[in-house]
């Protein structure tokens, strides 16, 4: 494997409220390599979000992050200084959101903010910068990107405006983009139409990405590797087909069986009872225990390790941490 | 199955549409002479379903296409500007006060945000008591009994009827929104887009208390949902809408297996499949339109890559193409 564009070790992000600090990042580790799609899954409080701003050095008061590194290109992003950290967002690396209004200036035309986010960074005439935009917003897939320029946000259909801050975002062609739920408030034709010019995009410009979101069955279709975050932590990481096939750790094998089955209508889907810890009061131990089939007494005290698995398994990129792990196809171990 | 016999809910040539009203400055300026701009919806154009008794209908469509105002009017919630919706046979626009107020206890609508449809100063208790108090369906300490079944009925635990809905979950919230629809003893419930905003695990924690509540209470269901998935998993029968109408109505299993109209192939085709790998997406084209101005002819014409000449000038009807099946499509007449 060629060395990765973003190697994140050990990071932990940390709220400090009234109530005490809640660990909403607690221990990340998962590498990007060039040109890779990486899904971050999680459901609603796991911390996925919250891992991809910690990346990005958007994490405010009384967020911050408080250990681990992340190593972008070899450089830990977060001994930069602020200026330098600057000069790398929006050109090395860029974030699209699930709301596009949140990166769209209301108030300015489409051409004035991506003729800012290109001379931001690059020393180009405003002509050559405009002209870049409008090849980028053509690239996205928006017709008449000429006349679009001159448009305002407001202008544009959800879809559009998705499009237009994904082309924003891959206007200097970035080395890893990050993509926090893009297209959840989507239709899905829309989002079909979005996830093919962004696999076109990327294909060509050998740009990492980094999918957050709470689809499996979205991420499935694009991404090269999954990551499956439960509150905080990475619970399961490997290629996809080894982590969607051959889940091991029991909350990606949960989540996979709640997703209904093209099969089997009108049955009963499998359901994991109870509801995700909240952050101030995590369990002790494995956070999953609480609701998981396959727990033993260990689960209840102590935090798994993460282990690796055998090469028949997935290999070195393929880990999970779980005391009582799923077998693997063909195991000896009788299901519980 | 359900196209024979009385259904219990029959929406025959419902239509709906929505006006702009004129403010002050338009009304001025009309004085002048100044023609105002009067843009009319069409959020629903003469659409035709009946839901039988015990059934699970899945209607489904993307943004601005008419689902929700569909669901609202089957509800009772909003009058149609035209078209007859008829309850066990009869015209609800002709019911007298006591036949209406069945009408409305017996048909309970969910909706998508808990936290909005749930008033944040009441207590659980009291939100789902409050109808059946009010309808005198249950008085004094019968009350608090009602309250505490339908809750352990949506597997919430009675203990939480003094807490506020911010003190709760998405997925609770969501089952104190079926609770306070179970709590008059419907027989008809309108979920528009009920698990959509729940997290994949909780989602289907709630989509088998559906099916469980269809199972003991021989509930009928009217299912709004713009994921296909969840709708192939607990229909019987389909209706897909497009701007405004219904493009394709029939069996779930049938539907899924062999869609006929383009609209509803193109749509089963961008579902994401848990099975389906590194996938080249190959996406349907165009944007869907405002329903403000509408494309003339069949809505869809423009993004379809099957159509006609007269696709342009003449709307398809919803007409049979098989048993049970119908289809809003030019191409069906030349097969």
């Amino acid at each position: 494997m060629s060395a990765p564009v973003l190697d994140v070790r050990g990071l932990r992000t940390v709220f400090h409220t009234s109530k005490g600090p809640l660990p909403a990042v607690d221990g990340v580790d998962f590498a990007v390599a060039p040109g890779e799609v990486l899904g971050l899954v999680g459901e609603s409080g796991s911390g996925k979000s919250v891992t991809g701003f910690s990346i990005m050095g958007l994490v405010d008061p009384p967020g911050a992050v408080t250990a681990g590194q992340v190593l972008f290109g070899g450089r830990d992003l977060r001994r930069l200084p602020p200026e330098a950290m600057r000069r790398l967002r929006g050109d090395r690396i860029a974030m699209v959101f699930q709301d596009p209004l949140m990166t769209l200036n209301p108030v300015l035309r489409i051409d004035e903010q991506m003729v800012e986010a290109i001379r931001e960074h690059h020393a180009v005439p405003w002509r050559d910068a405009r002209a870049r935009a409008r090849d980028a917003l053509g690239q996205m897939g928006i017709p008449a990107p000429e006349e679009r320029l001159d448009a305002y946000p407001h202008q544009f259909s959800g879809g559009m405006r998705q499009r237009v801050a994904i082309a924003i975002a891959m206007l200097n062609r970035p080395d890893l983009i990050i993509a926090d739920e893009p297209t959840t408030a989507l239709d899905v034709t829309i989002q079909g139409q979005i996830l093919f010019e962004m696999q076109r995009l990327i294909a060509g410009s050998g740009t990492a990405l980094i999918w957050i979101t709470h689809d499996l069955a979205v991420v499935a279709e694009l991404a090269d590797r999954i990551a499956v975050m439960y509150a905080g932590r990475i619970v399961e990481q490997g290629w996809t087909d080894d982590v969607l096939d051959r889940p091991r750790h029991p909350y990606t094998d949960g989540l996979i069986r709640s997703v209904p089955a093209e099969d089997a209508p009108g049955g009963r889907l499998h359901q994991i009872d109870g509801m995700a810890p909240p952050l101030l009061a995590r369990p002790p131990g494995c956070a999953f225990a609480p609701r998981c089939p396959r727990a033993l007494a260990p689960c209840r005290v102590d935090a798994p390790e993460e282990s690796v698995a055998a090469a028949a398994d997935g290999g070195g990129g393929r880990h999970w941490r779980c005391h009582n792990p799923v077998p693997a196809p063909g195991a000896p171990e009788a299901a519980p | 199955m359900s196209e024979t016999g009385t259904p219990i809910l029959a929406l025959e040539a419902v239509g709906r549409r929505f006006e702009r009203s004129i403010d002050m400055a338009e009304r001025l300026l009309a004085l002048f002479g100044r023609r105002p701009d009067r843009r009319t919806v069409h959020a629903v154009d003469s659409a035709d379903l009946a839901v039988a008794e015990g059934e699970v209908v899945g209607l489904v469509g993307e943004s601005g296409c008419g689902k929700s105002t569909l669901a609202r009017i089957a509800a009772g919630i909003l009058p149609p500007s035209a078209g007859t919706v008829r309850f066990r046979g009869r015209d609800v626009a002709g019911l007298g006060q006591t036949e209406r107020l069945a009408y409305t206890l017996q048909v309970q609508m969910i909706f998508q945000d808990p936290f909005a449809s749930l008033n944040p100063r009441q207590t659980v208790g009291t939100i789902i008591g409050e109808a059946p108090r009010v309808h005198g369906l249950a008085t004094g300490p019968a009350v608090a009994e009602r309250v505490a079944r339908v809750m352990h009925e949506v597997g919430l635990d009675p203990s939480l009827a003094g807490r506020f809905p911010h003190q709760l979950s998405g997925g609770q919230r969501q089952r104190v929104g079926i609770a306070r629809a179970l709590s008059v003893d419907p027989r008809f419930l309108v979920c528009d887009e009920a698990v959509s905003a729940l997290d994949v695990s909780v989602r289907a924690q709630v989509l088998n208390l559906f099916l469980d509540l269809r199972r003991d209470r021989g509930l009928t269901y009217l299912f709004i949902s713009h994921d296909l998935s969840v709708v192939r998993h607990i229909a019987d029968r389909v209706a897909i809408m497009y701007l405004g109408r219904i493009v394709e109505r029939g069996p779930a299993a049938a539907l899924f297996a062999t869609p006929t109209h383009p609209y509803t192939q193109a749509l089963l085709a961008e579902i994401p499949r848990l099975s389906r790998r590194r996938r080249r997406f190959t996406p349907v084209a165009g944007e869907i339109p405002s329903p403000l101005r509408p494309p003339p002819g069949c809505h869809f014409h423009p993004r379809c890559p099957h159509a006609l000449a007269r696709c342009r000038d003449e709307t398809p009807a919803l007409r049979p193409v098989a048993p049970g099946r119908w289809s809003a499509c030019h191409l069906n007449d030349q097969a």
